[in-house]
Parts: C-alpha cells; structure tokens; sequence
C-alpha cells in the first residue's frame, strides 16, 4: 500500500487551478492593510469587513487574473475599490456615506500612505500598554466584537455620555501616541 | 500639524461621534465639508480613521499575548461562496476549491454545527475582557457579599488605581483543607495523594461557587484530548477504535503511560518549548534547530525541568556544538534586553519587559530586578567563528556563545524619576561575587533552583497547567506576582512544590494533571457551571476542561494522521520537516520589538478558513487516486453509512451522532440521486471526498476540546 515513488511528490500546481503559496500568503498578509483601505472610504468597521470579504470572494476568483512578482496590495485594491461602489450602489438610500467624488479622492489619497500602516499598527500596540489599565480595559471592551459604546454603557453601568467622554479621550491619547511614535521614528530613519 | 486652518478638535469630534454611530445628517455634511476643503484635514481623518479600524481589526491585542496564538475566532465551517465558480463538475476541477456542490457544504455545515459548543472561544490570554452575561441571574440563597462581585454588577466602573487588572477581587474563597498546604512537604507524595489533591482543591473551588462541574468526557473527546496536549496530534483511527473497543477499567491510565513514552512526546514538546524559547520566526532558524535539538535529548531522557533551563541559560558554544546555546543566541542583541526579557517571563513567569521602560507603572523594585537579571548576561558575548569552506575558500558565518574575560561589573539604567542606578547580579536574595573568573551565567543556572520553592517550578507548573487546561492558575501564565494573584494558591503551591521533590520530573506532573479529575470532563458547560466562563473574563474554576485553539503545528501534524500521510511517508521525517517549515512559515509574524515578539496569524480567521480549504494538505487528504487513509476507507467492501462513520472517526476521533450520520447520509443519497450505474460510483466518491472535507474544516477539528 505504501508507494514510496509515488510519495515524493508534493502535490503539483494543478495548471495554474490553484492559487500558489505566494499568491496565499499576500492574500493573507495583506488582508489588514485592504481593511484599512477599504474603511478609509465607508467608515464604518462593520461595512468594511463585509465589503472585505465580497472583495475576498472576487480575488479568489480572479486569482489567475494577478501577475506574480506584481504589487499585489494594488491589484487586491483596484477590487475593493469596485466593491466598494457597489456596496454603496446597493444602499444608495442610506444617506450616511459621503459623496461619490470625496470617497475617491480619499481612496486614492488612502493608499499612498498604505506603507505606513504597519508602523501604525506597532505604535499602537505599543501606545495600548501605556494606557492606564482601566482606560485599556475600557478601550478593549469597546473593541470586542459586536460591541459599541452604548452597549458598552449598559453593560458598565455608567452614563452613555460618560463613557463617549472617555472612549474619545482614550482615543485621542492613543492618537497623540501614535503620531509622536510616528515622528520618533522618521526622525530616527 | 498645528499650521492647518481647519478646527481640529470640531473634526476630532465629528470623526467621534460617527465612530460611536451618533453623527446627524447635518453633522454628516459639516464633515463632508471641512474634508474636501483642506489636504490635511482628509491626512488627521485617515490617521484617526486608522486607529478606529486597527483597534476594530486586532482586538486581541498587545504585548501581553506575545508568544501566544491571537485570539481564536470561532469559525463555522467556512461557507465556501455560493456565488462563485461554475457548478459543472469537470473532473480537472476536483482538485479546485470544493465550490462544486457548494450548497451541499453549507448544509454539511449546517449540520456539523450542532457539535459546536458555546465553549469555544477566544483565547484567554489575549481575550478583550470580561463580558457580563445578563442572562444569569443571581441565586438568592447566596448572601450578596458571596456574589460575583464584577465590578459591572455593582454599579459605575469602579477600579481602583491599586487594582490594575479586572476582577482580582472575584477570586472565589477556596476554604483551607487539612493539612495546610503551606505546611512544608519534605518528601515528595504519592501520585495518588497528589491527584487526591488537585480534586479536594479544585472541588473546593466548586463548592464555594456553588457550582456543578460538567459530566464526564466520553471517551473519545478526552482520547482525543489526551493525544493533542501530550503528543501534538489526534489518535489515528485504529488508536481511537482499539481505545473505544477497550473494556478495561485502567485504560486511561495505560494511555497516558503509553503517550509519554511516544517519539511524538519528545518531539511535541520540544516545538512547544522551542516556540517559547526563541520563537518561529524563520531568520533564527540555525538557534530553532539548535534549541530544538538540545530539547528533543532532555525530553527523551526526561532530564528534570531545573538542569534543562540551567544549561539554556549557561551554554556555550554554536548552535552545532551545543544546541542550548541557540536560546540566549536568539536574545543577546540589544544589551541582552530580550534575553532579559524572555528568561523572567518563560522561566520566572514574569512580566519584567516593560520595566525598562519609564513610564511603566509598575514600582521600581520590579524594575531594579529586571536590571539585576540583565547583569547576569554582562560576560556573555557573540563572536563569529566562521571558517573558511575549503573547498569553496567562502566564508561562513558561524556565531558562538562565549563568556568574555572580564568581571562583567554593574548594569546602569536609568530609574524611573531619571537616576541613572546600578545594578548588581543579584538573584533570590544572593549577590555573586565580582571578579573575571566568576561565570555569573553558571551562578544563574545555580541561584534558578536555590530553595525549597524555586520560582522556575511554579512558574512551570503553571505554564503546564494552562497547556491542559486552556487557563493556568494565574492568566496570563507569564505574568504572575502579587498584582495577580492565582485562583488557587494552595494548589499551585502543593504542585509546586510536588514537582521539586519530584525531582522536577515533567511526566510525572503531566501524569497528576491528565489523570486528574478536572481532566476527566467534558468540555461542554453543563446547565450547573455556565458561571465558570474564564473566557469571559471570571477567575477559571476548572468545572470543565475549557476549549483551546489548535496551535499551527498540531494542526498541521494532526491533518497528516488524518490523511494518513503520515504512515506514507514513515521515515521520511526530513521531509515532513521541511514541509511542517515551510507550511508554518506562512503564518509567522515578527514585529521586531526590543523584545524580540512576534506572533503568529494561525487564529482562525477567513484567511486561515481560506488557506485550509485550498492548502495543499487537505487536497492530499482528499486524493482517491493515492494511498491516503481518504482512499483505504472508500475503498473497503463496507457500506456507505460505515464509510462514513470512518471518515468521522479519522477526523474528529469520534463517531456521527445518529442525528448528523442521517443528514450525511442524505446528502450523499442527493449527491448521486439520478445518476447512472457507471456515474453513481464516482459521485459517490466525489460525495464522501465533500464530507471528509467538511469534517476536516470544521470547528471541532480545529479546537482542543
């Protein structure tokens, strides 16, 4: 039962049917950075990560469609960007996006800075540890998933307001964080 | 940034209430306005907007999870996309994403998800936090001081400065038993006193929380079980029938002998350790394969735990010569600050890393010891001893751990009110000498396992603990200390204790813990512990063994025994090796810290769903046209509902409940309906291939459970 000839093989590239190793780890490493890209346009986290997976359905699909050794970060965007339109063809009632011209621009303006995300996300791991514990607590209840601040309110029993008060403080302090370890750093490169 | 014309405060604070889902139309349009005005204005938009995704995108975040898998998502099997992909069953495509009958595969999910439980969540260590149930209410007969008191329950967020981590005042009274654990033990106990132990104690936790602990696991979920924490892999199906089949009343306790003697022990603990120790990442792969190495020969022997981390700490040489060598090797960059680091929090089961830094909050006590730590590493240096290849007059880089020639002197740091202060090799309360013929990495190794307690047993009994369990005595289990106090002192002093008298003898503490009673049960809340829910943040109680995520390696070593490749490659370890390496490495991530962390992307996650379903390995486990454990169940002259139970069997360790064997049963029935005798059979494969499937990229198949 044991074909040692035969078991040499690693199971070969089904004539280009399946998406390589390198096509698989972009997909994967990348998918953070089309989040980002994507929110930058709708707003909203919720939107973006249904618009993400759409995207992800159509990358999959089009797999063969992407040269390798080509940016694959640009390419995954051109489909989200097209995602991203007919997400907003479809609600088209729903009057909280912004205009068709704004998200554009922000779209494209997003994406030149897509190398800076990484850093970013460092820097605010780092920020989140030097938050005082119970502004972090705060700060990761309103991130668990499916909650947002009036749950949040609810749940801790505190006044809504109060806890928008502090959500925003926290976040401006993690911002401030973030871009003096943005400046630290271009000023140390 | 303070040169824009617009308001940044107005569109902080317009950018605020959209985050929070509380911005007008009109406030809407203001923010369309100030946007489309001013470059900046859209630059401060995307860098607040970023934050608000990032923190959306990675709740599971932070330092404190370094070294552990980020938090595990619950999938349900992934849906594979209704919408895509043709439905013409070309046979070329077979080895496509099973997007043919993907209607079907929902429906397989659909059924498999009954086997899913409200158990499997996130992992502790990197869980946001605690979340209150509305749904329990609390039992009058408990006087109110004994209810839980979470701080949500009692009223506005009230956590004192003096508190820094949630719930430390939940922890459950656990009434002292006789005789006091704290009275010294001088001999070491029998296994049997020490089981006796864990369940008095674990079953004080109970009592004093008024709770039921789940029923029992069956045999096949603690079989199961049992294979993934002691041997990194799921029973093969005959091991799993012979267990079922077996009658007799010790076979749990043979089974435990049998695994620790395993080659699999040997080489699944030393992934696990070499994980800790210097981490995946793919540069420090000369250091992984020294380290792993030096732990592959103390496994093997059982070497106890004191003498393992005394030769990590003290070695010498390359990683060729000496594999330990490979752990400080890994470390020693940056004034052997990571190595500082990871020695207090993988041995000490101490956070000491963010000590260095000034702003921490923790007391300079703290961070003076992880100075004096650091001055034990002073004498340590790299050198390249690289010789030339004769044959080819190249050069090769070749680093060794050598102690330098000098004292070593003190370590000068900066303390926290910005003195610059001295620290000396001071370690448990003794100071080594000064002098150049002093090895203070050798006194380290010494001062590790001084006393009748040395902390490197408690913080390996905890680090154990958690392995099996999901949640050690204190979470994380790297971060222990009064500010975070244990659920159960007693105990992990007792065990601590146990395993120095032991002789630190790691199978005989994994022996107490999986024989144990806690072990024993299931992993499902039963309707007596729904309050028992660490993964909510409570102080875990042990009521039943909580659910943890796969790591990337027993997924990938688990995926071989279900494929059977394994056994067709036997002897081929290199190979498989290589392949484990190379299939890893996609999930590896380093950050680059002065701690030198990183992580791993193995969570669960769409991207992961995605990368199983058309990875390489699974489409290997479904291969009719090869020897995989995939084509010798087909193939035998058994019914279909029989085939199928085996399928079931090889994946999960389990057979189908009646429930999901008929709705299996039926899929397949609608698989081949109409066709004709010649089709019928390659329908029917094609139809077992999409349940074996949907098995191996299921939930359960994913979990420790």
């Amino acid at each position: 039962m044991t074909d040692t000839r035969d078991d040499q093989t690693v199971p070969e590239p089904a004539s280009g049917l399946v998406p390589d190793a390198a096509f698989i780890k972009d997909f994967t490493r990348f998918q953070r950075p089309m989040f980002l890209f994507i929110l930058s346009q709708v707003r909203n986290p919720t939107d973006a990560e249904e618009i993400l997976q759409e995207t992800n359905i159509v990358i999959w699909r089009k797999f063969e469609s992407f040269e390798p050794g080509s940016n694959f970060l640009a390419w995954a965007c051109q489909i989200a960007r097209y995602e991203v339109l007919k997400h907003l063809d479809r609600n088209r009632r729903d009057k909280h996006y912004f205009s068709d011209e704004l998200i554009e621009q922000l779209a494209g303006e997003s994406l030149e800075e897509a190398d800076e995300w990484e850093l970013r996300r460092e820097a605010l791991s780092q920020c989140l540890q030097k938050l005082r514990p119970r502004d972090r607590e705060l700060i990761e209840k309103r991130y668990a998933p499916g909650e947002m601040g009036k749950d949040l309110a609810e749940e801790i029993g505190r006044p809504l307001n109060s806890v928008y008060q502090s959500l925003g403080r926290i976040r401006r302090t993690l911002h401030e964080c973030i871009q003096r370890y943005l400046a630290a750093t271009e000023a140390g490169s | 940034m303070s040169a824009a014309s617009f308001d940044e405060r107005e569109l902080i604070e317009l950018l605020e209430q959209g985050f929070e889902d509380r911005l007008s139309d009109d406030d809407r349009v203001r923010l369309e306005t100030i946007l489309r005005a001013e470059p900046a204005a859209r630059r401060l938009y995307r860098s607040y907007l970023t934050l608000h995704g990032l923190l959306y995108w990675d709740t599971a975040f932070g330092s404190d999870s370094t070294f552990e898998l980020p938090a595990y998502v619950p999938t349900a099997i992934p849906a594979p996309p209704a919408t895509s992909a043709p439905l013409s069953a070309r046979h070329a495509e077979r080895r496509m994403p099973r997007y043919v009958l993907a209607g079907t595969l929902t429906a397989v999910a659909a059924v498999l998800s009954i086997v899913l439980w409200p158990g499997t969540t996130p992992n502790p260590e990197t869980l946001p936090i605690t979340q209150n149930d509305p749904g329990t209410t609390p039992d009058p007969a408990v006087p109110p001081g004994d209810r839980d008191p979470r701080p949500q329950h009692t009223g506005p967020l009230a956590l004192s400065p003096t508190t820094p981590t949630r719930d430390r005042d939940a922890i459950p009274t656990i009434p002292e038993l006789t005789p006091s654990p704290n009275v010294a033990v001088t001999q070491g106990s029998s296994d049997a006193v020490i089981r006796e132990y864990i369940e008095a104690q674990i079953r004080a936790g109970w009592e004093a929380s008024e709770i039921e602990p789940s029923a029992a696991a069956d045999d096949a979920e603690w079989l199961r079980r049992v294979h993934l924490d002691l041997i990194g892999r799921i029973p093969t199906a005959s091991e799993a029938t012979a267990f079922l089949d077996d009658r007799s009343p010790d076979k749990r306790e043979r089974v435990v002998d049998r695994l620790l003697e395993r080659p699999e022990y040997v080489y699944h603990w030393s992934t696990v350790w070499t994980n800790l120790l210097v981490g995946r990442a793919p540069e420090r792969e000369e250091f992984q394969v020294g380290v792993a190495k030096f732990l592959r020969d103390s496994f093997r022997e059982n070497r106890p735990w004191n003498e393992i981390v005394g030769e990590l700490v003290s070695a010498e040489g390359t990683p060729e010569e000496n594999g330990a060598s490979g752990f400080l090797l890994a470390h020693v960059n940056n004034q052997a600050v990571p190595a500082t680091a990871v020695t207090a929090k993988v041995f000490l089961g101490t956070q000491v890393s963010c000590t260095q830094c000034h702003d921490h909050p923790f007391n300079d006590a703290k961070q003076n010891q992880f100075w004096e730590l650091n001055t034990f590493f002073k004498q340590t240096e790299v050198v390249d001893e690289g010789k030339y290849d004769p044959e080819t007059g190249r050069r090769l880089r070749e680093v060794a751990l050598r102690k330098k020639s000098d004292a070593g002197g003190p370590t000068f740091y900066e303390s926290r009110n910005g003195l610059v202060r001295p620290a000396y090799p001071i370690f448990a309360g003794e100071i080594v000498p000064e002098g150049p013929e002093v090895d203070r990495r050798k006194e380290l190794a010494r001062l590790l396992a001084v006393g009748e307690k040395p902390q490197i047993a408690e913080a390996f009994v905890n680090r154990l603990w958690k392995h099996f369990f999901g949640y050690g005595f204190t979470n994380p289990v790297d971060d222990m200390g009064p500010h975070n106090p244990a659920t159960h002192p007693q105990l992990l002093d007792r065990l601590a204790r146990e395993f120095v008298l032991s002789g630190y003898d790691q199978k005989r503490l994994m022996k107490w813990i999986c024989l144990s009673e806690p072990y024993q049960l299931t992993s499902r809340p039963g309707a007596g512990n729904v309050a028992d829910s660490p993964e909510l943040g409570d102080f875990p109680l042990f009521s039943r063994v909580y659910v943890k995520p796969m790591s990337a390696e027993q997924a990938f070593d688990s995926l071989l025994v279900a494929t059977g490749a394994a056994s067709a490659q036997a002897g081929n370890w290199d190979q498989i090796e290589r392949q484990r390496r190379k299939w890893l490495q996609q999930f590896v991530q380093s950050y680059g810290t002065d701690d030198n962390d990183e992580s791993t992307s193995f969570s669960g996650t769409v991207p992961q769903a995605l990368m199983l379903m058309n990875g390489e390995l699974i489409q290997e486990a479904l291969r009719y046209d090869r020897p995989t454990q995939f084509q010798s169940i087909v193939r035998r002259n058994v019914s279909d509902t029989e085939k199928i139970r085996q399928l079931c069997l090889s994946a999960l360790s389990r057979y189908p409940s009646d429930e999901e064997l008929s709705a299996m049963k039926r899929l397949l029935t609608r698989a081949t309906a109409g066709a004709g005798n010649g089709q019928r059979q390659e329908l029917t494969v094609q139809g077992l291939q999409d349940i074996f499937w949907a098995y191996l990229n299921s939930s359960e198949f994913a979990v420790v459970h």
